[in-house]
């Protein structure tokens, strides 16, 4: 019996230096480029309601996570406004949401306002549909074609180089993305690392 | 049914066996002592990075990436610094790396003497993070707080993102320390 007892002992002490050894783990994006973004519904600063499938039609939908405090986020706002201004003439949609639990809806409204960002803004209570779509910082980009397939997620640019500096800042990673999906041509880049703030979710734990 | 018990038992002391095997992999005699820090907030390019880890070899070593603007970092920074603290002793370093903008030095140097840090501490300024972010780990998405935990031998342990308690850090390092 002794043996036994020893043997446990020896298999415990394998499983426990193999845990010890081992790389760490984090959590993946839940939806890959090259699948279908499913429909989702969510408030606007105003309280109304919109399904992301209002946008059938178009020829691409761009989902930004955007920040009112991230210097991260707010060094490319003017890039988020110039790049819908510039590209909503050419059938894309740009929709912002900000799931961040320590920024109210009414501080985002005014963010966005006083930041030119004139498209839809979304308010995700809850961080429900960052979790679900495994978004994880501000700024970042899921990018649809006009059947709802993911063609690029993570950031609007500088990810090689990230910046605070608005002088900085440029559309280099994300352009190219809006511009294949508008060609139909396969992008150079489909997923980037969106280096910028981690939204602050609800407490789970 | 003895039979099975037997090739059981077999087993596991072969698994005790790699165990050994695999504890003397991880563990040191000597524990090399802490380089000294370096005075200021150096820059760091992806050569001084491999440089700083070649350095902390021997060592258990705790990354930290963070910035003066970050809440939740400066939340958890005491947390690093107590880790440190209490452990270095006993074979941990610590290192910051701040992606804060060349012009926050000043608040960086002020934040780092408020929270009396006496580790290594540093300004990112890699030629390119996204590759060195997919090199540290390819699941990190890039964000900060982000926290690497390393081996005596520089192999990743563990990985943190946003803000991680003293106990969570502890309950990681202090099995590396033995």
């Amino acid at each position: 019996m002794s043996r036994i007892r020893i043997a446990l002992v020896f298999g415990l002490g394998s499983f426990l230096l193999w845990s010890a050894c081992k790389g760490g783990e984090l959590p993946a994006a839940k939806i890959k480029v090259g699948e279908k973004m499913a429909d989702f519904t969510l408030r606007d600063v105003n309280g109304k309601p919109h399904r992301l499938y209002e946008f059938e039609g178009k020829k691409a939908v761009a989902v930004i996570f955007i920040a009112t405090r991230c210097p991260y986020s707010n060094a490319f706002t003017h890039v988020m406004a110039s790049l819908a201004h510039e590209y909503e003439s050419r059938g894309v949609a740009f929709i912002g949401i900000n799931a961040n639990i320590t920024e109210p809806v009414a501080e985002v409204a005014e963010h966005a306002r006083a930041h030119g960002l004139d498209f839809l803004i979304l308010k995700d209570e809850g961080n429900q549909i960052a979790d679900w779509l495994g978004a994880s910082g501000t700024p970042e980009v899921f990018l649809m074609d006009s059947q709802w397939m993911l063609r690029y997620h993570g950031a609007l640019g500088n990810s090689h180089q990230p910046t605070t500096n608005s002088d900085k800042t440029t559309d280099d990673e994300v352009r190219p993305a809006l511009d294949a999906v508008l060609t139909g041509k396969p992008s150079s880049a489909t997923e980037t690392k969106a280096f910028g703030c981690a939204i602050k979710r609800v407490k789970t734990r | 049914m003895e039979r099975a018990l037997g090739s059981i038992i077999r087993l596991l002391w072969a698994s005790g066996l790699t165990a050994l095997l695999l504890g003397a992999g991880c563990s040191h005699s000597t524990i090399p002592p802490e380089p000294p820090p370096p005075r200021g907030v150096l820059n760091l390019d992806e050569t001084g990075w491999e440089r700083l880890r070649a350095q902390q070899r021997g060592r258990v070593l705790v990354v930290n990436f963070w910035a003066t603007w970050c809440e939740p970092c400066r939340e958890e920074f005491p947390n690093l610094v107590r880790l440190h603290n209490t452990y270095r002793s006993h074979g941990l370093s610590v290192v910051a790396i701040s992606m804060d903008e060349p012009e926050s030095v000043p608040a960086i140097e002020q934040f780092l003497k408020t929270q009396g840090a006496n580790f290594g501490s540093y300004r990112q300024q890699f030629k390119d993070f996204e590759a060195l972010v997919n090199s540290i780990n390819p699941r990190w998405d890039s964000s900060i707080p982000a926290t690497f935990l390393y081996d005596r031998e520089g192999r990743l342990v563990e990985s943190w993102q946003g803000a991680t308690t003293f106990e969570e850090f502890e309950g990681a390092v202090k099995p590396l320390l033995r």
